[in-house]
């Protein structure tokens, strides 16, 4: 097994230092969503996390905090039950995710751990703002993993010596990024994501759950946006949350029922479709995989539509005819819709004309919509 | 920075409202609001985000901040701790501007409008307690064991033969079986054991104290005005969930006795923990119910109940989710009652 990439993804919008601002409460690490959904969310670094008798990641981390001086000085680490009036900070883990994908006749194997700055107040269990971070972890082997190897994959991402590399670096290093904001402040959060039946029909004859893609899709958007645009958006919890509480289940056993805000702009998403075409040429083939999708950006209280539009993605293939390599559709579409959501976070803060001619429905047609919502974003900061 | 927006997180509840304002335009544009009438809009943003606001609050603080409506709507910044315009849209159409706002609100500054102004003023509310001594009781008592009984199912079956005799000589024989049955289930049978009600006490005196509500312990009526000690009714309650009519009569005798005006009792029960599958802790439920009777005349009059409400408590052992569950469920109804004796004037 080789070592190929290991790809940190770090919001690149938020530069601010960290000031000599009153201390906050370390709460440490924390699983997001219902106790008893744990193993199944989370199941690699559920195992994990029992190590030392369930302090082993908390551990690590609240050692990577002890080597930040000017961090540690501004977080108080006794582990408080959080009845102070002042804000808690938490590393709450969003996502764990393990995908192969079979690309040119190699097997990838994907680790994906997503997790949240997240700021509350335990005292009115309100959230004061959370900043999703993500670390992804790709290696190529000749056959598919065994269960030894996984859980080798996803505890090298919280344990790794290399700071760009490793989750628990990159929450720190968003934590001193930030600032919050004093006072009431708007919200952003992804509120749905959706499949047309014909997008359903594809998930489900590739063999996967479609209720997963949209949850795995909704937390892809979240932190392609926030990380774009260096913006705090309130956690999706698509299938977690019940009502407008998100559960969260602390390494010292404590629990937490964060109430979280309604909205003030909601994100949602619908995967249109997934069309692919193969042509032969003399010496190879080309396999062209698509991905269709609806963005769309509203105020819900004033029903104002600030962003509807189609967008896609495309990849190319191809595969010389004497290589005899094999494409699985689903790998490419789930890539593929992977690239789109990472790239209309970016249009989101930022718009591109050359993407909107390859990737918007109505080409530049859409740019004063993705220029409201960049200016939207910027007043989320 | 962040402090200073922490600060007030306890007593902050961020409510949103919209407000729509009919505009007429400026001189050289009447196509758009001007600022000031895009204020307006704003300003009735706020005014909606407090109906909002007073709208989640219990009845007893609905019905005094609805007596003052007025007087609060005037000093509405005095509730507001900050603001934000969310977002704002015009139609040309109606020539209207509509504005959508999210206000934080100091709820503990609510309270003590509530307070002052159901009361009144400090000298004021000190007098009219004099003539409202108010005290009240608490009984406890927790599930000690739970027994669970499986449903109990009856089957019956009924068959029925019959035989005819063919012309020819043969028999003709049919069986037929009627089946049916009952599915019969039995309510849980808990059984009680006294518990002490120090814990509701303590943290029902700190509300009611924080409150400005001055009020006598049942301690001193029992020993001043030979009120019927806890201890000795204990066991009826827990055994029937309630008091019987001469105990409550000589409780409330023994109460006006000492001068006593109002007089609240209520009855606090605590479950056996279970696994709670949100956090995988131990959860226990805290079931309350209070009442609230003014004593003066020799027949009670019941000015207030709260309840029964359930709260949950959760922590990593039985003992720890219990205290949790009575200290919400204690304040909770603290506060209810001085709501319903802020209403009756009293402080």
């Amino acid at each position: 097994m080789v070592s190929v990439a290991v790809i940190a993804l770090v919001p690149t919008g938020s530069t601010l230092a960290v000031e000599a601002d009153p201390p906050l409460i370390y709460s440490g690490f924390a699983f997001s969503g219902d106790f008893q959904n744990r193993d199944r969310l989370y199941p690699i670094t559920a195992q994990i996390s029992r190590d030392r008798n369930g302090t082993f990641l908390d551990e690590i981390l609240r050692q990577k905090v002890m080597a930040r001086p000017a961090l540690a000085s501004r977080l108080k680490l006794d582990l408080a039950d959080g009845k102070q009036d002042i804000s808690s900070v938490a590393f709450a883990l969003v996502n764990e995710n393990v995908e192969t994908q079979r690309v040119d006749g190699k097997l990838w194997v994907i680790v994906t751990v997503q997790a949240n700055v997240l700021a509350f107040n335990r005292a009115s269990n309100s959230l004061v703002a959370s900043y999703p971070l993500r670390v992804r972890s790709a290696r190529v082997s000749e056959t598919m993993p065994g269960s030894a190897e996984l859980q080798a994959m996803v505890r090298e991402v919280y344990t790794t010596s290399n700071t760009s590399e490793n989750i628990f670096d990159q929450w720190l290093n968003r934590l001193e990024t930030i600032k919050l904001r004093k006072g009431a402040r708007k919200y952003l959060r992804v509120t749905g994501v959706t499949m047309t039946p014909q997008a359903e029909s594809i998930v489900k004859a590739s063999g996967k759950d479609a209720t997963s893609i949209k949850n795995q899709t909704a937390n892809f958007l979240e932190a392609a946006v926030a990380e774009a645009g260096g913006i705090p958006i309130v956690p999706n919890s698509v299938g977690e949350a019940i009502g407008s509480k998100m559960a969260y289940r602390f390494a010292n056993g404590s629990d937490l029922q964060l109430t979280l805000p309604d909205p003030d702009y909601s994100l949602t998403f619908e995967i249109r479709d997934f069309v692919s075409k193969k042509i032969e040429k003399a010496a190879y083939f080309q396999d062209i995989y698509r991905v269709k999708a609806t963005v769309e950006l509203k105020q819900p209280d004033l029903e104002q539509v600030i962003l509807n539009e189609g967008v896609y993605d495309t990849a190319i293939i191809t595969r010389p005819k004497q290589a005899d390599v094999q494409l699985a559709d689903w790998d490419q579409y789930y890539k593929t819709l992977q690239s789109l959501i990472q790239q209309v976070g970016k249009q989101m803060t930022h718009v591109d004309d050359a993407w909107l001619k390859d990737n918007a429905s109505r080409e530049s047609a859409a740019k004063p919509a993705f220029e409201n919502t960049n200016q939207l974003i910027q007043k989320l900061l | 920075m962040m402090a200073a927006a922490a600060s007030a997180f306890a007593q902050r509840v961020e409510v949103k409202g919209i407000g729509t304002y009919q505009y007429e335009g400026g001189f050289f544009s009447s196509s758009k609001p001007t600022d000031d009438e895009t204020a307006k809009a704003v300003a009735l943003a706020k005014v909606n985000a407090w109906k909002n606001y007073v709208a989640k609050l219990n009845p007893s603080r609905q019905q005094g901040l609805a007596q003052h409506e007025k007087e609060a709507l005037d000093n509405l910044d005095r509730f507001i701790i900050d603001s934000v315009v969310i977002d704002s849209a015009k139609d040309t159409d109606t020539r209207t501007v509509r504005v959508v706002t999210r206000v934080a609100f100091n709820d503990e500054a609510v309270n003590q409008f509530v307070a002052s102004t159901t009361v009144g003023a400090n000298g004021q509310s000190a007098a009219r307690s004099q003539d409202s001594a108010f005290t009240f009781l608490f009984m406890a008592r927790k599930a000690t064991s739970i027994t669970q009984f499986d449903a109990r199912r009856t089957r019956i079956a009924k068959a029925e033969a019959a035989g005819t005799q063919a012309a020819d000589g043969g028999v003709a024989a049919t069986a037929q079986v009627t089946v049916g049955g009952s599915t019969q289930r039995k309510e849980d049978a808990v059984t009680y054991a006294v518990s002490s009600s120090q814990d509701l006490d303590t943290a029902m005196g700190d509300v009611l104290s924080s409150s400005g509500i001055e009020y006598i312990g049942y301690d001193d009526v029992v020993a001043n005005c030979n009120a019927v000690p806890v201890k000795k009714f204990q066991s009826e309650f827990v055994d029937a969930d309630e008091l019987s009519p001469q105990t409550r009569a000589a409780v409330i005798n023994a109460a006006r006795a000492c001068d006593i005006r109002y007089f609240a009792y209520g009855t606090i029960d605590t479950e056996v923990a279970t696994v709670d599958p949100v956090t995988g802790n131990q959860k226990v439920f805290v079931s309350v119910r209070s009442q609230l009777w003014d004593i003066r005349q020799r027949l009670p009059r019941k000015i207030g109940s709260v309840g029964p409400k359930q709260y949950a408590g959760l922590g990593p052992n039985q003992s720890v989710a219990g205290r949790n569950a009575l200290n919400d469920a204690s304040r909770d109804l603290a506060r209810t009652l001085v709501d319903q004796l802020n209403a009756k004037g009293i402080r």
